[in-house]
């Protein structure tokens, strides 16, 4: 009996009783974090990059292309765009605010600046996204 | 199936690679056996992989294929003998908690795979620089260096390349394609972070307390989302319990062998993360510091010094994929230490350091953690000064140096804003650092006992 006592007073009883009853609790948060995820089967899960992907096609065997924008592009004000635009399109390099490459992705807030910079880049579109962004090639 | 083949082929490797560099002397548990095994073969095959890239000009998968198929009989060769009694030596003894334990982690295996579906694409760090890069090593040929050399510095172009190299390898192997492949990266990692914290507590305490204290991490709601995040942060915090477990082996058994094995952990742990290379450097520094000021008879003292020669040459083994990628061939990083060159640092000052003391007062106290930092409190506290008690002062020491270098790194920031790089961050650092801490716990707990045990 005075063994039992012991036995259950332990260190190594204590320590797994309250990590039994840790993992009680945890359990509970995951099982709450689970039915609230399956509760949502149908939800659309977007590539990031998605609103690039019609130019993956006309960049095969390219090796870089300028990525023109006046959106905000620090990292803090959601680099995003121009990081997902990297990503789908990878291994194409994307120059950020670089003119000199043939082809350029043009990324602006109106498609007013995106005219105004294809016609002074001399530029003609060969693609464009339907969620804004159009890529332009140089005309000789 | 095919997706965990080159799990498979990387567990034959590593196992192989384990069994001849541990002497049959050396006796640990099956289950650790088989989780560092997996830890230096996943190590091997992605350094081999990432080799390969620089000798074939690009990805071959033939030439991965065969390097890896080569190597395997080449450590099938003198091992096979050995490996094969080893088997046969191992008991595997059945108790009432086995199917319960392998019912439980069923369950866990489930949902960590549930919850990767429900974001196959990783979060941001995953997809715009590892995978990204992922997509380079693959496709881009000859010109897969670009990484270095033509990538916006937003892609962090000096940061090591373990992970990517890993998904080449499962690529190459796999024939499969992103998502998939980080995906069942992301879902193996998470799995073996718990089985390999289950095999280390098991070494030094009862099946029980093991089993509870991996499952403990296994079940927290944010250590699964974050480990199928896909982010280079659980093979940091993998490589960080890995060669934590293998420098507390050595110590217990004093073996070379172990010795060597912990350098060839802390290497890999270089090339997962910047973080890694900080977290070697401390951690070799204690070992070291440890080693010398150790009161022993002179030739136990000079079997101990000995140690770190053998720490050292496994360390620079697995390293130099590092060192050479740091020295000769990636960019400068612009984010620590302001790139060492700033003029002003604004947040060097109290403001900025208590700004940090509250981000981590925040995070640890968030209810997505689902109490666990309260717990790893309550076993602190239980641990009260055995702490402190032998080796486990390297841990204890390297905790809060590790944790002075961050807040050193924060308060030097110039390129963002603080409070930005804090809140994205943070539960970064703690998730990658609670494996090990929960390790570090039980230990402590139970080290004592362990050497009173040994002595009577």
């Amino acid at each position: 009996m005075n063994n039992l006592v012991k036995k259950c007073l332990s260190l190594e009883c204590l320590i797994a009783v309250t990590s039994l009853a840790m993992i009680g609790l945890t359990s509970f948060y995951l099982l709450a974090n689970y039915m609230v995820k399956s509760r949502q089967p149908d939800t659309p899960i977007y590539e990031p990059g998605t609103q690039f992907a019609t130019f993956k096609e006309k960049l095969k065997d390219v090796n870089a292309i300028g990525y023109l924008t006046n959106k905000d592009m620090s990292e803090e004000k959601n680099d995003g765009t121009f990081l997902q635009a990297q990503y789908m399109l990878a291994p194409t390099v994307l120059e950020l605010n670089e003119t000199h490459p043939n082809l350029n992705i043009l990324d602006y807030t109106s498609p007013v600046y995106t005219v105004f910079t294809m016609r002074s880049l001399r530029s003609k579109p060969i693609a464009s996204s339907p969620y804004g962004p159009v890529l332009a090639e140089k005309q000789p | 199936m095919i997706l965990y083949l080159p799990f498979l082929l990387a567990f034959a490797i590593g196992s192989l690679l384990f069994q001849w560099i541990k002497r049959p002397s050396l006796q640990i548990n099956a289950s650790l056996n088989a989780m560092l095994s997996m830890a230096l073969g996943l190590g091997l095959c992605a350094t081999l992989t990432y080799a390969s890239l620089f000798v074939f000009g690009g990805f071959h998968r033939t030439g991965i294929l065969g390097l890896h198929v080569g190597l395997l009989i080449i450590l099938l060769i003198p091992n096979l003998k050995p490996f094969i009694q080893n088997l046969r030596s191992i008991k595997w003894t059945m108790s009432w908690l086995s199917p319960l334990a392998w019912l439980a982690w069923g369950l866990v295996a489930y949902v960590i795979h549930f919850m990767a579906l429900t974001h196959p694409y990783g979060e941001w760090d995953a997809w715009a620089l590892y995978n990204m890069k992922t997509k380079f090593m693959i496709a881009a040929g000859p010109q897969w260096q670009s990484i270095f050399n033509d990538l916006h510095w937003y892609t962090q172009p000096d940061y090591p390349l373990l992970l990517p190299s890993i998904n080449v390898f499962h690529h190459a192997i796999s024939g499969q394609d992103i998502p998939a492949v980080p995906m069942s990266t992301s879902i193996v990692l998470a799995l073996m972070i718990g089985w390999l914290l289950f095999a280390a507590i098991r070494e030094i305490t009862g099946t029980i307390v093991a089993f509870a204290g991996s499952l403990v991490l296994m079940v927290n709601p944010f250590y699964i989302f974050q480990s199928t995040a896909q982010y280079a942060d659980t093979l940091l915090g993998y490589y960080l319990l890995a060669s934590i477990v293998c420098i507390h082996l050595t110590f217990l058994k004093h073996s070379k062998p172990m010795a060597l094995i912990s350098g060839l952990m802390l290497g890999y742990m270089t090339f997962s993360k910047n973080e890694g290379i900080v977290m070697s450097i401390l951690l070799i520094i204690m070992f070291g510091l440890y080693t010398f000021t150790r009161r022993l008879p002179l030739v136990r003292k000079r079997q101990a010094l000995s140690l770190i020669g053998c720490l050292l040459i496994g360390y620079l083994l697995t390293s130099s994929p590092t060192i050479i990628l740091k020295l000769f061939i990636a960019p400068k990083n612009k984010d620590i230490f302001g790139g060492l060159s700033a003029v002003h640092m604004k947040f060097l000052n109290w403001d900025g350091f208590m700004l940090i003391v509250n981000a981590f007062k925040y995070e640890l106290t968030h209810k997505r953690w689902a109490f666990i930092w309260g717990f790893l409190a309550f076993l602190f506290v239980a641990a009260n000064r055995k702490i402190v008690y032998k080796e486990c002062k390297i841990y204890l020491t390297f905790f809060v140096l590790y944790m002075t270098v961050l807040c050193f790194i924060y308060l030097t920031t110039v390129n963002f804003e603080l409070s930005w790089r804090l809140k994205s961050t943070v539960h970064r650092i703690c998730y990658y650092l609670l494996p090990s801490l929960l390790f570090f716990c039980y230990y402590a707990l139970f080290r004592k006992k362990l050497d009173d045990r040994i002595s009577s």
